[in-house]
């Protein structure tokens, strides 16, 4: 297939160079709040007590751990930014090094072998996209930490308050229908 | 850390995903899965409210758990964004502006699939100009006009492949993470609850006192 509609070619270059970890992040969490919970909820394979349980702590994973790992992702895709300007050494056209502009840069990649198609033009979206992939990096170590500082007690509490909830919609319903 | 060692590993990153961010996504977000499972197990062996009995149950579950997460993660996002650049390397799913470049060169008239096919790839065809200044029997006055653009057209194509890779990578993870993971989850979940249900029926038969909820209940205080 040969693809000449401009507006479909700038929206999958779009997505190239503007989608990373934490716009991913935030895609899987919005589908997953929207399927997950259905799933577990009409699992056939455990009792109706579990299947509400496990819909609910399924329902304050998701929101926990999207909430968390996109603030995470973000942050740290700006510090890594803040501390990776740069200058080029070039042949005019071709780049032929990558310098840090000063020490506290410690994320530009000085010691990079440039291959020899990697041109001025082209230079500074690779460059965010090398930023973006080293933010994601450092989020998944700093996430080592929230994982069990921020994630797990905020789970844990969510799932508690929706477990809340849904009990108390089941007995108010109990009480409409007059069930004991 | 050496600083040595730092900084390799910062132009390690830079040579690896700085073209494909899709590769950075799968590789990664692999790395945060396996992560966020052993989180969730250790939660399970640090919890004082579950019993040591339903911490054998539990934390082999929440393994099984981890380790279908990884597994299926990074086999259908790897799979399916193989399967976005082999499309736009076999000239599958091209730009038209791509295309016109190819076919400047395709001069024995091809379909452009079987040029491409040919000379191995679109990237391929891309590299060996820049390496050898020359393309088959192509004409000088074309070859002119192709070096002139052929910057332009890689990165060009560059863009496009990246794209491509991103979208599918996304979809994959969707698809990996949202509906067949769950499910897969589910099954693993109900075999490790009938074993569970089992052992304790049959230590209440034996005499034991009858069991109620699972302590892992507890947590979940109404």
């Amino acid at each position: 297939m040969i693809v000449s509609n401009k507006c479909l070619i700038n929206a999958i270059e779009w997505a190239g160079k503007k989608i990373n970890s934490p716009q991913q992040r935030f895609i899987l969490g919005l589908t997953a709040i929207a399927i997950q919970p259905v799933i577990d909820f009409t699992n056939k394979n455990v009792d109706k007590d579990t299947r509400e349980v496990s819909a609910a702590r399924t329902s304050a994973k998701i929101i926990a751990g999207t909430s968390v790992g996109v603030l995470v992702r973000w942050a740290c895709i700006k510090a890594v930014n803040a501390f990776s300007s740069y200058e080029l050494k070039t042949d005019g056209s071709k780049v032929l090094q990558i310098l840090k502009k000063s020490k506290k840069d410690i994320f530009t990649p000085a010691l990079a072998r440039i291959s020899d198609d990697v041109t001025v033009e082209n230079f500074k979206h690779l460059y965010s996209n090398h930023v973006k992939n080293l933010g994601s990096i450092l989020a998944t170590l700093v996430m080592i930490g929230t994982n069990f500082l921020v994630d797990v007690p905020l789970t844990v509490w969510l799932t508690n308050k929706f477990t809340k909830m849904v009990k108390s919609h089941d007995t108010k319903a109990k009480e409409v229908n007059n069930e004991p | 850390m050496s600083p040595n060692l730092f900084n390799q590993g910062i132009a390690k990153a830079w040579e690896y995903y700085s073209k494909d961010v899709g590769k950075s996504l799968i590789h990664w977000g692999s790395v945060g899965w396996v992560f966020s499972s052993l989180a969730q197990i250790f939660a399970i062996a640090i919890n004082k409210n579950i019993d040591k009995k339903e911490k054998k149950f539990l934390i082999p579950q929440e393994m099984a758990d981890g380790a279908v997460n990884v597994g299926l993660y990074y086999t259908i996002t790897q799979a399916i964004k193989s399967l976005g650049d082999s499309l736009v390397e076999s000239g599958s799913f091209i730009k038209k502006d791509t295309a016109d470049f190819l076919n400047a060169l395709n001069t024995n008239n091809l379909q452009l699939k079987d040029f491409i096919k040919t000379n191995g790839s679109v990237s391929e065809i891309f590299s060996l100009i820049k390496r050898e200044n020359r393309f088959g029997g192509v004409e000088q006055s074309v070859l002119n006009n192709v070096f002139a653009a052929l910057d332009k057209k890689a990165d060009s194509f560059s863009h496009w492949k990246n794209g491509v890779g991103t979208i599918f990578t996304i979809a994959a993870s969707v698809l990996a993470c949202n509906v067949i993971t769950p499910y897969c989850r589910n099954k693993i979940a109900s075999v490790f609850q009938q074993r569970h249900l089992e052992k304790t029926r049959l230590s209440t038969l034996t005499g034991n006192l009858p069991r109620e909820l699972p302590a892992v209940f507890n947590t979940f205080k109404i």
